[in-house]
């Protein structure tokens, strides 16, 4: 360094190194949207979620005229209406939580633009039988390396009732999570095929 | 020395000649299941049930292997876990797979239209088909494959989910039940149980 930016060769490279400068704040500024984006790679993050996926959706229109036998006589029934789960289809996203912070943490409500609610829930296996639940209280995600929590098809999954646009291969959509330590973590999640 | 060696080749010769020819007949008739294969007395009980397309009776199909899941179009995880398997095992089968019928019984007969569980069947392989009816009827059906369904309760959003049995319950070409196949099979062993009705 000291050859290149020599006295004798200071006055000629000032330009160079106001852009190093430069440059050097702008990384540093890409930096920090990064880390509180943390939608993942970031390793310093309290919480690190990753591998975050949906199955693929359709939407599902009840007012649907099939082979053209009913007309449209239920005009109020619009895409707003979700209540009961109707109007849309169901999903499920799965992912990966990893605590690296030194309290225990727990994952209470999540919340996305593609579904009309969200729930977290459970499905447990009993004698042949899916008993699907909500999860009271919301998910624990305890600190530490080796207690990753994954929320996988069969288990947990943050279920999205009343879908309001369908979910296809490749698409990816935002999922806002909230942590009762870690505050609200917005993740990318992508539709795939499990 | 000489004899015993010649008739030990003889032998051996023998030997790999009736191999060749039993070995694969052996394999290709490989009649054991991956499922639980069942010997019920009779056929099962007739059945009507209402699709998107009109009426559907349980003897519409004979001719078919018959595939039937008991599922509803708001579950997220088990149901689209299963019909995307039966998708797969249908691509797997090729051409015979004209003789395979996918059916969802569905155990929300509330929530589920015929035009629902279509649009839904619809998006996991054209060729399956839905099935509703009142829930009477329903659990008719159901009780005599030993299928168990109930409500219960859901979140605030989610209203009621209801808790199911996740069986496959398999008929064969003649109307017959054959095979009960649990939710764990994979891909591969599903297609080689229908394939040994087919």
């Amino acid at each position: 360094m000291s050859r290149i930016f020599g006295r004798s060769n200071l006055r000629s490279c000032w330009p160079i190194l106001l852009v190093a400068v430069v440059a050097l704040v702008m990384l540093a500024a890409c930096g920090d949207d990064d880390g509180d984006d943390s939608s993942g790679s970031d390793g310093d993050a309290a919480i690190v979620v990753t591998d975050a996926w949906a199955r693929p959706a359709i939407l599902l229109d009840d007012d649907a005229e099939m082979e053209g036998e009913e007309t449209a006589e239920e005009g109020e029934m619009d895409h707003d209406d979700m209540e009961m789960g109707m109007g849309g289809a169901n999903g499920a996203v799965y992912m990966t939580i990893e605590n690296n912070a030194d309290d225990d943490d727990r994952l209470v409500a999540a919340e996305t633009e593609v579904a009309g609610a969200v729930e977290l829930h459970n499905v447990n296996m009993v004698e042949g039988v899916m008993q699907m639940r909500e999860v009271e209280g919301g998910i624990e995600i305890p600190a530490g390396e080796s207690a990753t929590v994954v929320l996988e098809p069969g288990g947990l999954h943050v279920m999205l009732i009343g879908l309001n646009q369908a979910l296809e291969v490749g698409d990816t959509f935002d999922v806002e999570l909230d942590f009762e330590q870690a505050g609200t973590i917005t993740v990318e999640v992508e539709v795939r095929e499990p | 020395m000489k004899r015993p060696l010649m008739f030990g080749i003889a032998a051996a010769i023998l030997v790999a000649i009736v191999a060749a020819a039993v070995v694969p007949r052996l394999l290709a008739s490989d009649e054991s299941f991956n499922g639980t294969a069942v010997d019920p007395d009779g056929p099962p009980e007739e059945f009507t049930l209402v699709s998107a397309a009109g009426d559907v009776n349980l003897s519409d199909y004979r001719g078919s292997v018959v595939v039937m899941y008991f599922g509803y179009t708001n579950c997220p995880d088990f149901c689209p876990a299963t019909l995307s398997k039966l998708s797969k095992v249908r691509e797997q089968l090729g051409d015979d797979a004209d003789d395979v019928q996918v059916l969802m019984i569905s155990v929300d007969p509330e929530r589920d239209s015929p035009e629902r569980l279509a649009q839904y069947m619809a998006s996991f392989d054209e060729s399956f088909v839905g099935l509703t009816g009142s829930d009477e009827t329903l659990r008719g059906i159901a009780a005599q494959f030993g299928i168990f369904f109930q409500k219960a309760e859901g979140g605030d959003a989610s209203g009621y989910t209801v808790d199911h049995s996740t069986t496959l319950v398999v008929l064969d070409q003649q109307g017959r039940q054959r095979l009960f196949l649990p939710y764990e099979l994979t891909v591969d062993q599903v297609s080689h149980d229908l394939e040994n009705l087919l």
